[in-house]
């Protein structure tokens, strides 16, 4: 009786062990990147892991899509207002990392006027393709205006992940995005307008 | 009988699907391919457990009515209320697999001791228009906006939620002829048109009351109450309701919120209307005499279908599952997500006994992404016989008799009868998927075997079969060469740029504008066309049915065509151009048309449209 409760209890913790659910960073690569400010960090364990973040994919000598959609990120960014830093980040990443170094992303960054809170990231090539076949925003293969359209965006905690057109209304993004952010008794703030 | 499991007892097992994607039966996970994962589910053994068949919803007896003035007209002493509840429950969908935890639409009402279905309850409905004197003026008859159907909607899935999927709710009705508050929009709108909620998300905690006429389109006019004339040749048969909330679609009807809603003509419709009758009359009930007592032939018009226990319908869901049984999903994966493990009502290869004689089948794509061909054949493959008779817009004009098979794609309806009169006992016969599909972007062709996804055990002798398939179903006018000169014309191209959805140009899924605004009861052809290559996009448009007037420039199949059969979902492959008539008839407001590749709708291939007074 006993040693059958043990063998299901050893069992049951077994099949707990095996079917343990992926951590984050099995599926969001834990890849070494630069910040525009220089600093090394890495993906998952220092920007994404326990946020609510917003990525996209850009590169600073883009003149197609990429200006208009930092524009517009740049409008989310007002709507997220404290938030941003605080329980949500931003992170740009440039898919031309070659080019975009750390000095360079501090330059677009200072140019656009973007708050703590918002990363621009460079690294390997590689490592960078990786992210993008990761969350399903690289399909095309090489070509590095391809799906720099898309803003992937969700909670790390809760696993909760969507994605939408970075050039969609920033109004409509910031509600998106707020309704992730748990609700704190402290700010007692209702998200979106 | 489903074993519970709680909730707790997930979590205190660690059991819960927290992640987009699970640890495969080895404790890792699967295969890491360039584009993202693939994942095998455990093995299970086919045919274990009886087909699920989710019970009608218990009717309420309590009136239920947030917004009497938005619904005054309609609800009234003959209108039924359900009380329909999202919820977190642990259920088999194999007998060899472990609890999954999904989300569910549950009868509020349920029976002690029924079980509870991993669908949401299938409600069933009559549809029709009654006529009424108007007051003080004899022989001159008016519609009666009675009856219908009231659906309170709660929204009990739990707080503390993790993992994919939003627990908040939007219910659309699929296929429904609804006013657009009862619709499922997306999302609130900040500013939306005159007479539009603001609110029409629920929350957890919240509820939302959906009022469904069911009355014959034509009759409601929200400008102008008091039509004396219906359409009375459009009935849908088979339709669906589940959740619609942007960005997070895919996800919510993945973990399972979706269930059947079929509908019946009335027998005591629109006698007393002066418009043209329904020319046919889908009851449901294939014992209906001929003659009545005294010896007079009954309504010639009734239909006699194969009905109640032989009228079953079926959705077809592919998952995939983790070693302990919880479902996976991947996120990332914005072409479309492909389960490895096709459900049936909810199943996992269940099997039917069926009696020699006739079924009507209800087919239903509930699938996110994956499109189906299905062939119904005998263990060797050997292909048996189907007869078509239906699709999303109900009763075709005829049955296609003898077709091979049934290519499905995703929210498309198709419904068949099969005889299994001429199979001997003991028969196993299977409805096979022979559709190939490796991603999410479109199919890779039909094979000439492929898994076996229900069986069907032919039991017993012949039996009294009083069902028939005649041949005339329900003949409607085609569209006029009139309709169509004075039709207003839009063409609307679907195209991806940058990885986003892109319709003639402009970046899709904005919905707080329209990209068009029809008028009330004045007719449009729409012109659908497919420029990205390689994808293919099954096109639903809200509100009304369509007629189908050509494909890619030529008349189209028979079974979508105009004067034949209507639709709500049209399939858009790579570089097809597909033109339909469309005329929205009574409700104004704000709807949506949207591919209902699930993911590909939540990366805002998507588009709202009005029509106005």
């Amino acid at each position: 009786m006993i040693g059958t409760r043990i063998a299901v209890v050893v069992t049951l913790l077994a099949l707990a062990a095996a079917a343990r659910p992926a951590r984050a960073q099995e599926i969001i690569p834990n890849v070494p990147l630069r910040t525009q400010h220089g600093t090394a960090v890495r993906f998952y364990d220092d920007l994404v892991k326990g946020k609510v973040a917003l990525i996209n994919f850009f590169f600073t000598s883009c003149t197609s899509i990429c200006p208009r959609t930092t524009d517009n990120l740049k409008k989310v960014q007002t709507a997220l207002g404290e938030h941003l830093g605080r329980d949500v980040v931003m992170i740009s990443m440039s898919v031309d990392p070659r080019a975009d170094t750390p000095a360079v992303l501090e330059q677009y960054a200072l140019r656009y006027g973007t708050k703590p809170g918002w990363y621009f990231v460079t690294g390997r090539m590689e490592d960078i393709n990786l992210v993008r076949r990761r969350l399903g925003v690289n399909r095309d293969g090489g070509d590095k205006t391809q799906h720099t359209g898309l803003l992937v965006y969700g909670n790390d905690a809760t696993g909760q992940w969507a994605a939408t057109p970075a050039m969609a209304d920033p109004a409509v993004i910031a509600r998106s995005v707020l309704r992730l952010v748990p609700a704190r008794p402290s700010t007692a703030r209702p998200p979106g307008p | 009988m489903r074993p519970r499991v709680s909730r707790r007892d997930l979590i205190k097992l660690g059991l819960m699907g927290t992640g987009y994607i699970v640890l495969g039966p080895e404790g890792r996970l699967a295969r890491a391919e360039s584009d993202g994962f693939t994942f095998q589910s455990p093995r299970t053994t086919p045919w274990q457990a009886e087909l699920p068949l989710p019970a009608e919803p218990n009717p309420t007896a309590s009136p239920l009515l947030d917004h009497p003035d938005a619904y005054r007209r309609f609800v009234d002493n003959q209108t039924t209320f359900f009380e329909i509840e999202a919820v977190e429950r642990a259920v088999k969908f194999h007998p060899q697999l472990g609890d999954t935890a999904v989300w569910c639409y549950a009868d509020r009402h349920i029976a002690p001791g029924a079980t509870p279905s991993i669908l949401g309850p299938t409600i069933k409905v009559r549809f029709g228009a009654y006529g009424e004197e108007v007051p003080g003026q004899p022989g001159r008859v008016r519609p009666k906006l009675a009856g219908g159907v009231l659906v309170r909607h709660h929204n009990n899935l739990p707080y503390d939620h993790r993992g994919f999927g939003m627990t908040r709710n939007t219910v659309h009705f699929h296929g429904g002829h609804v006013p657009a508050r009862a619709d499922g929009f997306p999302e609130d709108l900040v500013s939306p048109p005159d007479g539009f909620p603001n609110k029409v998300v629920f929350d957890r905690g919240e509820h939302y009351d959906y009022f469904y006429p069911m009355l014959d389109p034509g009759l409601v006019a929200d400008n102008d109450i008091g039509r004396d004339h219906a359409d009375c040749d459009e009935t849908p048969s088979t339709l669906w309701y589940h959740d619609h909330l942007l960005d997070f679609t895919a996800a919510n009807v993945y973990r399972g919120l979706a269930g059947f809603y079929l509908a019946f003509d009335d027998p005591n419709a629109n006698s007393i209307l002066s418009a043209p009758g329904k020319v046919a009359l889908d009851i449901g009930d294939e014992t209906f005499p001929d003659t009545d007592p005294f010896g007079h032939p009954t309504d010639p018009r009734i239909l006699r279908l194969p009905s109640n226990d032989f009228d079953i319908p079926l959705v077809f869901q592919d998952k995939s599952f983790a070693a302990d049984g919880s479902l996976v999903y991947n996120s990332f994966d914005h072409d479309g997500f492909l389960g490895d493990k096709v459900c049936v009502n909810g199943a996992i290869q269940p099997f039917l006994r069926v009696q020699r004689r006739k079924y009507r089948f209800r087919l239903l794509n509930g699938s996110n992404a994956r499109i189906y061909q299905i062939v119904l054949a005998d263990a060797s493959g050997g292909r048996k016989p189907m007869t078509q008779i239906a699709t999303e817009g109900g009763l075709m004009a005829a049955p296609i008799r003898n077709i091979s098979g049934v290519l499905l794609y995703m929210a498309e309806r198709v419904e068949v009868v099969v005889d299994f009169t001429s199979y001997a006992h003991g028969t196993e016969l299977f409805l096979e998927n022979r559709m190939r599909q490796d991603e999410g972007r479109k199919p890779d062709g039909v094979m000439s075997r492929g898994p076996q996804m229900l069986k069907f055990i032919v039991e017993g002798d012949p039996v009294e079969d009083p069902s028939s398939v005649p041949d005339v179903l329900r003949p409607f006018p085609k569209v006029t060469e009139n309709e169509i000169r004075t039709a207003v014309r839009r063409t609307f191209e679907f195209e991806r740029r940058h990885g986003a959805w892109v319709i003639n140009g402009e970046l899709a899924g904005q919905l707080t504008r329209p990209v068009a605004t029809a008028r009330l009861d004045r007719g449009e052809i729409w012109r659908l066309r497919n420029d990205s290559g390689g994808w293919w996009h099954p096109v639903h448009i809200h509100h009304e049915f369509c007629r189908v007037l050509s494909r890619n420039g030529k008349l189209p199949p028979l079974d979508e065509r105009d004067g034949m059969a209507k639709k709500d979902t049209l399939l858009l492959r790579d570089n097809e151009t597909v033109e339909v008539y469309v005329k929205f008839r009574d409700y104004i407001g704000p709807w949506v048309f949207h591919c209902h590749n699930l993911e590909h709708e939540d990366m805002a291939m998507m588009a709202r449209f009005d029509v106005a007074p």
